[in-house]
C-alpha cells in the first residue's frame, strides 16, 4: 500500500501518526489525572467504538459522486458525551477494526481522527462547553449553541485540511483546489448529521433510558443505541436506493443491446446516438441537470419500433406503402407510452414523443413548430438523422460525414433545428463529432453491397 | 375477517369503557399529545420488501401502551388509523379500516396483558427495570399482529397460511424492532420531559421522535419506490419482448405473478422470491433474438428448432451485463431443463435452480391454459393433469404440487377433482 505513495505523502502520514500518538497520550493522561481509571470509561469507549464501526461500514456512494456515512453523528455524540480522550480511543479503534486489511491506512486514519477530535474538543471547551459524562451538567438544555458551533467548525476545518493535505501530496496537486472540493462535500454532510449527534447526546442524559450493569458503575447507554437504529436503517435504505437506481439504468441499457440482437442496426444505433447526443448537447450548452433524461431519451427514442412490428417494414427497404408509413409515424407515441409506464427519470417520454417533429411543422405525431418543440427532442432528431445518413441503413446508402453536414445545413430551420445543426457543424469542423462514425471507408458504398 | 373485526372492536369498546385511564401519564393532555404523535407517525407508512407496509404509528402506540395501558393506547390507535385513512384520501374500504383498528387493538391488548403478567405496571418506564417486560410485550404484539394480518391476507389472496406467516414475520421483524426501539425511546423521553425548561418538554420529545422517524420513513420510501419502478420497468420490457410473438400477450405477467406465489408457497426467502418474480417477467426475453417469422411458425425445420431452443441461453446473455440480475439470468438459462436430465443442459433435479424449475412448470401451465402457439386452450384441471403426468420426468414434483395447492386456494381448481385425477394417474 504505502509503497505506491510518494515520499512526501509517506512522510506526511508518519508525521500525522506521530502527532496523533502524542495527542492521544496527552488526552489519556489528562483524563486519568482527573478521574482515574474506571471500568465505566473503558466500557463507554468500547460502546462508541462499536457504534462507529456500525455507522461507517460501506458508505453510500451518491449518484453524482461523493460518499455519505452516518459516522459523523456518532463521532459528534461521543465527543459531547464522553469528551475527546475516550472518543479518540473509540474512533482510533474503530478505524483499526474497519481497515484491518490495510494497516498503514488504518493507523494513518486513526491518527488523523485523534487529531481532529482533539481539535474539536479543544474548541468546544474553549467556548465554554462541557461534557455530559465527565462533568455533572445540571438539568435543563445542556448544550449551548456557541460551543457546539465552535466544535463543529473545528471538526470540519481540521478534518478537511488533514485529508486534503494527504491527497495533495499523494497526487502532487495543489492543496487549495483539493481542499475546496473536500470542504464542499464534507460541510453539508456534517451540518446535516451533527444535529443527530446532539440529539444522541441528549438521549444519553435520560436516566430512564440507561441500562445499569449490576455490581459495577458501568452504564449501557441503550437509548443512544436505540436512536442510532433509525439512522442506520435510513442509511441502508438509501444505499439500496442508489444501487437500485443504477441497476435500473443498467437493465434498460441491456435491453437496448438486446434489440441489437434481433436487428443489428438498432442497438448499435442506440449506443452511437447516445454518445453523439451528449457531445452536441454540451456544445449548445444544454443544462446538465436534464442530461440524464436526454441521454436516456436518445438511448430509447426508437423503442416504439419494436412494438409495432417494424421488422417486415424495415426489410422492405424502399417500397413502403401509405399504411407502412402510418405505422412508422406511430412509433414515437408508442415509445413515449412505454417509457412513461417505466417512470425512470421524469421528462424522458416527452422528449421521445417529440423526437420526430420538425421546425416547419411537418413532423409527427403532433405537428409542432419550431418554438413549440423542446430543444432536447431536436437534438435527438438531428443526431438520429445524422447517424442515419452516415451509417448503413437498408433504405438509404451511407453518406460521408461532410455530405451529411451539408445536407443538414440545407434543411436547417425546416427539418432540423438551426442551432443544433450549427453545433454539429462546429463539432465536425473541429473533428470532435463522434469517433466511430460513418463517413469512413468501411461504411462506403463498396462495403455496402 | 369478520371474526377479527368483531373481536377487535368488541375488545376496543370494552377496554375503552372499563379503563383504566388514570395513572401518572393518563391525563387528557397526555392523551392529546399521543393522539397528535400517533396521527402524525401513522401517516408514515414504511414499505417493506414484499409489498406489505408498517406504519410508524406503531412506535407511538407501543409507547403509550406501556405508559398508560391498552385503553388509552387502543383509543389513540383507532383514531389515528381513521385519520390516516381519511387524510391520505386513498379509497380505503370501510371494512379495511375496521380490520386495521381491530387487529391493532387485539395486539395491544395481548401486549398489555403480557406486560402486566410479567409484573410491570403501566407508567413511566425505567429501562434497567423493565427491559425484559418491554421485550416480551413487543414480542406478543408482533406475534398477534403477524398472525391476524397473515390470516386476512391468506383469505383474501387465497394463499397458504403457513408460508405467508413466515414470509410476513421475516419481512416485518427488522422494521418492527426498529419501531419498537423508537417506541421505547418515546416512552423514556416522555417520562423525562419535566426536566426540560417549562412547557417545552413535549415539543422537545416530539422533535426527538419525529426526526429519526421521518428519516427512516423517507429513506425506506425512496428505496421501495425505486423497487416498484424497477418491477414496472421489467413488466413493460416483458411486454415489449412479447410484441412479435403473437398469442403471448400477458403471458410473462401471469407467469411472473404465479411464480412469485409458488415460490412463497415453497418457502423461498424474500430475495429469492423476488428474483423468481423478475425471472417470470423476463424468461422469454431471449426471443427478441429470434426472427419473428420463426416465432410465428408452427412447423419448424431442425435448424429453426435449434434456434428456437437457444432462447433461454440468449436471454441469459442479454441480462449478463446487469450484475444484480445474475440469479435471474441463471433461472432463465435453465428454465427449460427437465428434472430427469433430458433438457438442453442435462441438469438433474436439485442441480436445476429452484426458480428455473418453478418457471418451467408454470410457463407450461400458462401456455396450455391460454393455448399458446396455436394450440387449443385447455382447462386448468387438464393442464395440471398434464403436468402431473410428467412429474419427475420433465417437471419438478414439488413445484407442480405447490402450483396445484395455489390453484385450489384461489378457487380455480376444486380439491375434490384434484384427488380424483391423482387416483386416475
Amino acid at each position: 500500500m504505502s509503497q505506491h505513495l510518494s515520499r512526501h505523502a509517506r512522510l506526511y502520514a508518519y508525521a500525522v501518526v506521530a502527532v496523533g500518538a502524542l495527542v492521544l497520550a496527552a488526552l489519556s493522561i489528562n483524563l486519568v489525572r482527573a478521574h482515574g481509571v474506571k471500568a465505566s470509561h473503558i466500557f463507554l469507549a468500547i460502546f462508541f467504538c462499536v457504534l462507529m464501526v456500525l455507522a461507517s461500514t460501506s458508505p453510500v456512494r451518491l449518484p453524482r459522486g461523493g460518499l455519505v456515512t452516518v459516522a459523523f453523528a456518532v463521532d459528534f455524540a461521543a465527543l459531547l458525551i464522553a469528551g475527546p480522550a475516550l472518543t479518540a480511543w473509540a474512533a482510533a479503534l474503530s478505524w483499526i477494526v474497519l481497515l484491518r486489511k490495510h494497516p498503514f491506512y488504518a493507523i494513518a486514519n486513526a491518527a488523523q481522527t485523534v487529531v481532529v477530535l482533539a481539535a474539536a474538543g479543544g474548541a468546544y471547551e474553549w467556548a465554554g462547553g462541557r461534557y455530559v459524562f465527565t462533568s455533572d451538567v445540571a438539568a435543563g438544555v445542556p448544550f449551548r449553541v456557541g460551543p457546539l458551533l465552535a466544535a463543529g467548525a473545528a471538526y470540519i476545518f481540521v478534518n478537511s485540511l488533514l485529508a486534503s493535505a494527504f491527497v495533495a501530496l499523494k497526487q502532487r496537486r495543489p492543496l487549495l483546489g483539493i481542499w475546496q472540493v473536500n470542504f464542499g462535500w464534507l460541510t453539508p454532510q456534517f451540518v446535516a448529521l451533527a444535529p443527530f449527534g446532539v440529539l444522541m447526546a441528549l438521549v444519553y442524559r435520560v436516566e430512564e433510558l440507561r441500562l445499569l450493569v449490576p455490581g459495577t458503575d458501568v452504564i449501557i447507554p441503550a437509548g443512544v443505541a436505540l436512536f442510532l437504529v433509525p439512522l442506520l436503517w435510513a442509511r441502508f435504505s438509501f444505499q439500496g436506493y442508489t444501487q437500485m437506481r443504477q441497476v435500473h439504468l443498467d437493465t434498460i441499457d441491456a435491453l437496448a443491446r438486446a434489440l441489437e440482437g434481433h436487428d443489428q442496426y438498432h442497438g448499435h444505433h442506440a449506443d452511437e446516438v447516445g454518445r453523439l447526443t451528449e457531445e452536441v448537447a454540451r456544445e449548445i450548452g444544454f443544462p446538465e441537470s436534464r442530461m440524464d433524461a436526454l441521454r436516456l431519451a436518445a438511448r430509447m427514442h426508437d423503442i416504439g419500433k419494436c412494438f409495432i412490428g417494424m421488422e417486415p417494414i424495415l426489410k422492405k427497404g424502399r417500397d413502403l406503402t401509405e399504411e407502412d408509413w402510418a405505422n412508422i409515424r406511430k412509433h414515437p407515441e408508442i415509445g413515449a407510452k412505454i417509457i412513461r409506464q417505466m417512470k425512470v427519470i421524469p421528462g424522458v417520454a416527452e422528449i421521445v414523443r417529440s423526437s420526430h417533429e420538425r421546425p416547419d411543422g411537418k413532423g409527427y405525431p403532433d405537428g409542432l413548430t419550431a418554438e413549440q418543440i423542446d430543444v432536447a427532442a431536436m437534438i435527438v432528431a438531428a443526431v438520429d438523422a445524422y447517424h442515419a445518413m452516415t451509417s448503413d441503413r437498408s433504405y438509404r446508402k451511407a453518406m460521408l460525414a461532410a455530405g451529411a453536414i451539408a445536407e443538414m445545413r440545407r434543411n436547417a430551420g425546416t427539418q432540423f433545428d438551426a442551432r443544433v445543426v450549427e453545433a454539429m457543424a462546429a463539432l465536425w469542423t473541429r473533428g470532435e463529432l463522434g469517433d466511430e462514425m460513418g463517413g469512413r471507408p468501411e461504411h462506403d458504398d463498396a462495403s455496402d453491397t | 375477517m369478520t371474526i377479527v373485526i368483531g373481536a377487535g372492536l368488541g375488545g376496543l369498546l370494552l377496554t375503552c369503557w372499563r379503563g383504566p385511564y388514570g395513572g401518572e401519564v393518563g391525563g387528557l393532555t397526555d392523551w392529546l399529545f399521543f393522539l397528535f404523535m400517533g396521527c402524525l407517525l401513522d401517516m408514515m407508512v414504511v414499505p417493506m420488501a414484499g409489498g406489505a407496509a408498517i406504519s410508524a404509528g406503531f412506535a407511538v402506540f407501543f409507547a403509550y401502551l406501556v405508559l398508560a395501558g391498552p385503553a388509552a393506547a387502543a383509543s389513540v390507535a383507532a383514531l389515528a388509523t381513521i385519520s390516516t385513512d381519511l387524510l391520505t384520501r386513498r379509497q380505503v374500504p370501510v371494512y379495511r379500516t375496521l380490520f386495521n383498528i381491530a387487529h391493532i387493538t387485539l395486539s395491544l391488548l395481548a401486549g398489555g396483558a403480557v406486560y402486566r403478567a410479567l409484573g410491570a405496571d403501566y407508567g413511566p418506564i425505567v429501562l434497567s427495570a423493565h427491559i425484559g417486560q418491554l421485550a416480551a410485550a413487543a414480542t406478543a404484539i408482533f406475534a398477534v399482529e403477524v398472525t391476524t394480518v397473515s390470516i386476512a391476507v391468506a383469505l383474501e389472496r387465497r394463499l397458504p397460511l403457513r408460508a405467508l406467516w413466515t414470509a410476513n414475520a421475516r419481512a416485518a421483524l427488522p422494521l418492527d424492532s426498529a419501531l419498537t426501539g423508537i417506541g421505547v425511546l418515546l416512552a423514556g423521553l416522555y417520562g423525562f420531559r419535566h426536566q426540560i425548561a417549562s412547557g417545552l418538554g413535549s415539543v422537545f420529545v416530539a422533535v426527538m421522535i419525529l426526526i429519526p422517524s421521518a428519516l427512516l420513513y423517507y429513506a425506506s420510501r425512496l428505496y421501495a419506490d425505486m423497487r416498484r419502478v424497477y418491477a414496472r420497468t421489467l413488466r413493460t420490457l416483458a411486454s415489449v419482448g412479447e410484441a412479435k410473438d403473437p398469442g403471448s400477450e400477458g403471458h410473462a405477467i401471469r407467469v411472473a405473478e404465479l411464480a412469485f406465489d409458488t415460490s412463497q408457497a415453497l418457502n423461498c426467502r424474500q430475495p429469492e422470491a423476488e428474483m423468481i418474480h423478475y425471472a417470470g417477467y423476463l424468461h422469454d426475453i431471449g426471443k427478441v433474438g429470434i426472427p419473428g417469422d420463426i416465432l410465428r411458425k408452427h412447423e419448424l425445420t431442425d435448424e429453426e428448432r435449434r434456434l428456437m431452443r437457444s432462447h433461454p441461453e440468449l436471454g441469459a446473455k442479454i441480462l449478463h451485463p446487469v450484475e444484480f440480475l445474475r440469479p435471474v439470468a441463471d433461472i432463465i438459462k435453465y428454465h427449460h431443463e427437465h428434472a430427469d436430465g433430458t433438457g438442453p443442459f442435462g441438469l438433474v433435479d436439485d442441480s436445476i435452480p429452484r426458480g428455473a424449475r418453478i418457471i418451467h412448470a408454470i410457463e407450461r401451465f400458462d401456455g396450455l391454459v391460454y393455448g399458446r402457439h396455436g394450440r387449443r386452450p385447455m382447462s386448468p384441471l387438464a393442464a395440471i393433469d398434464y403436468l402431473r403426468q410428467r412429474m419427475g420426468g420433465k417437471y419438478d414434483a414439488e413445484v407442480v404440487e405447490a402450483l396445484a395447492r395455489i390453484l385450489v386456494a384461489r378457487g380455480v381448481l376444486d380439491a375434490a377433482d384434484l384427488v380424483e385425477v391423482l387416483h386416475a394417474v
